[in-house]
């Protein structure tokens, strides 16, 4: 069992009015950033890090969103470079650079060597496509999202794995002379995983290059199936997927007392939380995902939304109703309302403070003492058993001392906890066994990959609870 | 006096053969580099700046070379972003970002926001065009080298002074929407330094922007025309500037006795040192000096002015050398390199060539070595003739150890650091923190200041 720390890093002393006016946390003018303030939250996550590495956590992940106090980690490999030398022995998971906005790939790929290199092998690097908002933001053209990432993804590998000097010549990228000269630290490449939510055509992917998948705390139903595709794929690629192939993100904060865990997990909703990332517009500007994935998208998102997403925007765009396109009821309902004045700032905030008890209840955050998360933690384990296990630490207006206490708390009891269910349920990670190391013979039957009857007791997710 | 440590951050492993053949460091495959040599060398890097900080440095210089064994920070920002959690007041000066080789700017705009951020505002972010090799690695046409450098300069500076959202449509970058969430910890933006290597273009545009402008290890003669440059521009431009408008780089290697320091002093010229970053056809491609910039180099660039990264006065038809007399650092570079294309020269007669031209560099200044005691009086005429108000220890770069390397610092903060602070203070030098470049008016008609000492130049060999 691989279990990963991680946090947004949020500038969490963005006026939540202005977030909730800007209708998404993207898009809120630079004006109410603060340099003092964004100086000492970088240190303090750094700080994080380092202390989560002290319990025991085995890996730190980072992520990387531009323009947005959602994430201050516009470039998170400033971070991961800090964390090669200040952190001993924790995994530095990148999940993960954006190949499609990066534009000078050669550059990544001596970027994350020397990363590598420093922190004497301990990266994981990932990719991730990015969001829509990510696209418009580095002024790269949606169209070519796929391709950019495809060839980007190739050209990196190439770097680090083909002797140089060597000539790329692509239909993205030319470069006459690649010789890059520090290559990194893990031999043939440092191993590599992908996060996602919920696109099928990325979970395809990875279980063809065998790269394990991280479930970013979508929905259990949704996230079940993905995994059966994965090892459907698996399977016709000639291996067997297990638990090294896959990981889940879940959104987690942990205090002494009921009371206190209850009072402070609101903070997750702060803004309107991860569905209020961007605006529908933003985060899926036209041409990012083909045709087919769109309806494939619409079909699937049924009871989930991510990233201001939903399956009734989806619908709704398809319709061809231009009035709606970039609404989403529900919670994007409160955002039309919002934009056409029908509603005030602070009926929207009680709006989204109304869906605490709900979010709870669909797992979309859990929130609790340790003796309280641990059953739910057991449950998702149980449902999708995943080798890698990221705890996303509550975003919103929480202290210091109170995130680390959380990870203090994580560290004592809820790690050791996980550590042995993990165990009791024949759980391995992907450095404990090499993901697509195990042969698939044609006609046996696979693996199971997750526990229907597990998903049986799980409880169904609220589909106007967005978080 | 702002005293900054440096070092290339060489893989001081490579075999020096293989350079040789090579021609240049800048092409050697990367088949040599050893993982974890390369892991040990990094660390050992920083090690070394944090030392420097404790042992009075105030400041750390990282530079950018991609694809080649001289110097290993092909993306310094890594280095710069770990500096700026693991030192606590060492400013960080980077000289320089090569911005035309950046295909997005914005993004290094986040991301030397981020790091001046974390370093609570010791960043002192510079620009560069980036060598040639720079040019041919990162697919960056030369052709647009310059347009590119003053676009993106533009644009880095709008993200971060500018209030988001703006829009931002130039001829090499378009971004629809500028709106980075981190802006600089420094307001209203970082200060900013230029390294060069005589091009008076580049010293015009630093006068223009008042940026104070360091001349990387430069021939005195040649460097002391800039400086006299950079000073009719800046009265032309309504200010009066001083020696907080000047830096210098010098190569300097301290031991603890002569012998010593004079057995270890010649680490610098492995491979054939600096003359050997890279193939001529390599650091100048076509179109990346305008022709106008071109004439002007082959007239600066005279037999006495040392040369850099691989081009000298004899690759511009400047002047003939000698090749059993050579002059510089540079000029042994060439001839090797040329008898070696040619056949005419084995490895170790190459080899025998580079090493033969040790005290001659030493004679002219392009390398110091000795003692604190032998050092600081060398390093007092630099600073009598230039007045830098920054002064740069450029670090040996060849196979010198680790524990020779850290004595090196040691000695440098004991004795040659608080020596050159006496100095500075008895030539009235002040650096650009003690005195903002740009902040005297100057009056039409008037007299500007003497920026440089031609008595203590002509005092020199």
């Amino acid at each position: 069992m691989h279990i990963m720390y991680f946090t947004e890093r949020p500038y969490r002393d963005v006026p939540e009015d202005e977030v909730i006016k800007n209708r998404s946390f993207f898009g809120v003018p630079n004006r109410f950033y603060d340099a003092q303030v964004g100086a000492r939250l970088y240190n303090e996550y750094l700080d994080e890090d380092v202390y989560a590495e002290e319990v025991g956590f085995d890996g730190i992940m980072l992520n990387e969103h531009h323009g947005n106090p959602f994430c201050m980690g516009a470039v998170m490999n400033v971070e991961a470079a800090i964390l090669a030398r200040i952190t001993k022995k924790a995994r530095i998971v990148l999940l993960g650079n954006p190949l499609p906005v990066v534009k000078n790939p050669v550059r990544l790929a001596e970027e994350l060597a020397e990363i590598d290199l420093i922190s004497k092998g301990r990266l994981v690097p990932g990719w991730v496509r990015g969001a829509g908002s990510e696209q418009i933001f580095n002024q790269a053209n949606p169209a070519y999202n796929r391709e950019y990432f495809n060839e980007a993804h190739d050209l990196v590998l190439a770097c680090w794995t083909k002797p140089g000097p060597f000539r790329w010549e692509g239909k993205h990228f030319n470069f006459r002379y690649v010789n890059p000269w520090a290559l990194p630290y893990q031999k043939p490449r440092p191993p590599i995983w992908i996060p996602g939510v919920i696109s099928a055509e990325t979970v395809v992917w990875c279980a063809k290059h065998k790269y394990p998948y991280i479930g970013l705390g979508t929905a259990l139903q949704s996230t079940v199936e993905l995994w059966n595709l994965y090892g459907q794929t698996a399977a016709q690629e000639g291996y067997m997927a297990g638990t090294e192939n896959f990981g889940y993100l879940q959104q987690i904060h942990v205090a002494e007392t009921e009371e206190e865990a209850q009072q402070q997990g609101r903070a997750a909703l702060f803004g309107g939380g991860a569905a209020n990332f961007s605006r529908p517009e933003h985060t899926l500007p036209p041409g990012y995902n083909s045709k087919e994935a769109t309806r494939r998208l619409a079909k699937q998102a049924t009871d989930y939304g991510f990233l201001g997403i939903t399956a009734e925007k989806l619908k709704e765009s398809q319709s061809g109703d231009v009035r709606h396109i970039g609404i989403p009821k529900q919670n994007g309902d409160t955002r039309e309302k919002l934009r056409r004045g029908e509603v005030s700032i602070e009926e929207a905030k009680r709006k989204i403070y109304a869906n605490y008890q709900k979010a709870q209840d669909g797992l979309q955050i859990i929130i609790g003492t340790p003796k309280t998360v641990i059953p739910k933690l057991k449950l998702i384990m149980e449902v999708l058993r995943p080798g890698v296990f990221g705890l996303f630490q509550a975003n919103g207006p929480l202290t210091t001392q109170q995130r680390l206490t959380s990870i203090r708390l994580m560290g004592q009891e809820v790690l050791p906890a996980m550590r042995e269910i993990g165990k009791g349920l024949g759980i391995v990670d992907p450095f404990e066994r090499e993901p697509g190391s195990r042969p698939y013979t044609a006609g046996t039957q696979y693996d199971s990959l997750v526990d229907l009857e597990a998903l049986k007791r799980a409880p169904k997710r609220d589909e106007s609870v967005r978080v | 006096m702002i005293l900054m440590y440096f070092t290339e951050r060489p893989y001081r492993d490579v075999p020096e053969d293989a350079v040789i053949q090579n021609r240049a460091f800048f092409g050697v495959p990367n088949r040599y580099f050893d993982r974890d040599v390369g892991a040990r060398l990094y660390n050992e890097y920083l090690d070394e700046m944090v030392y420097a900080e404790d042992v009075g440095f105030d400041a750390i210089m990282l530079n950018e070379h991609h694809g080649t064994p001289f110097c290993m920070g092909a993306v310094m920002n890594v280095e710069a972003s770990i500096l700026a959690r693991i030192t606590k007041r060492a400013r960080i000066v980077l000289l320089g970002n090569p911005l035309p080789t950046f295909k997005n700017p914005l993004r290094i705009a986040e991301e030397l926001a981020t790091i001046d951020c974390i370093s609570h505002g010791r960043l002192v972010p510079g620009w560069v065009r980036g060598a040639g090799s720079e040019q041919i690695f990162n697919q960056a046409n030369p052709a647009y080298n310059r347009e590119r450098f003053e676009e993106a300069h533009d644009l880095i500076l709008a993200a971060w002074t500018r209030p988001g959202p703006f829009r931002w449509e130039g001829k090499h970058f378009n971004y629809r929407y500028v709106n980075p969430w981190v802006t600089p910890y420094q307001k209203p933006h970082p200060p900013i330094m230029i390294p060069g290597v005589l091009s008076p273009e580049t010293v015009v545009w630093c006068a223009q922007h008042r940026y104070p402008y360091l001349g990387l290890g430069t021939a005195l003669s040649a460097t002391a025309e800039l400086w006299n440059i950079y000073g009719d521009t800046a009265a032309q431009q309504g200010y009066v500037a001083g020696s907080e408008n000047f830096g210098y780089l010098q190569h300097v290697f301290v031991a603890e006795t002569e012998e010593k320091a004079q057995e270890l002093g010649k680490a610098h010229l492995f491979g054939g040192g600096q003359g050997a970053f890279s193939r001529p056809e390599h650091t100048l491609p076509p179109g990346y000096n305008s022709k106008e910039a071109t004439k002007r180099l082959a007239r600066t660039m005279t037999a006495g002015s040392g040369g850099f990264l691989g081009v000298s006065a004899e690759q511009l038809g400047r002047s003939k050398t000698n090749d059993d007399q050579p002059g510089n650092l540079q000029q042994v570079a060439d001839s090797t390199r040329r008898r070696l294309a040619r056949g005419e020269a084995t490895i170790e007669e190459a080899k025998a060539a580079i090493y033969k031209s040790y005290q001659k560099a030493q004679d002219n200044l392009q390398i110091i070595t000795g003692t604190p005691k032998t050092v600081i009086p060398k390093i007092r005429t630099i600073l009598e003739v230039l007045r830098p108000g920054v002064f740069g220890v450029f670090q040996s770069q060849g196979p010198v150890s680790f524990e020779d390397r850290m004595t090196s610092i040691r000695l440098l903060g004991q004795e040659v650091l608080p020596a050159v602070r006496d100095i500075a203070k008895e030539l009235g030098i002040l650096d650009p923190f003690e005195r903002q470049p740009g902040t005297r008016p100057y009056t039409t008609g008037t007299k500007r200041d003497q920026l440089i000492s031609l008595e203590a130049l002509r005092a020199q060999p």
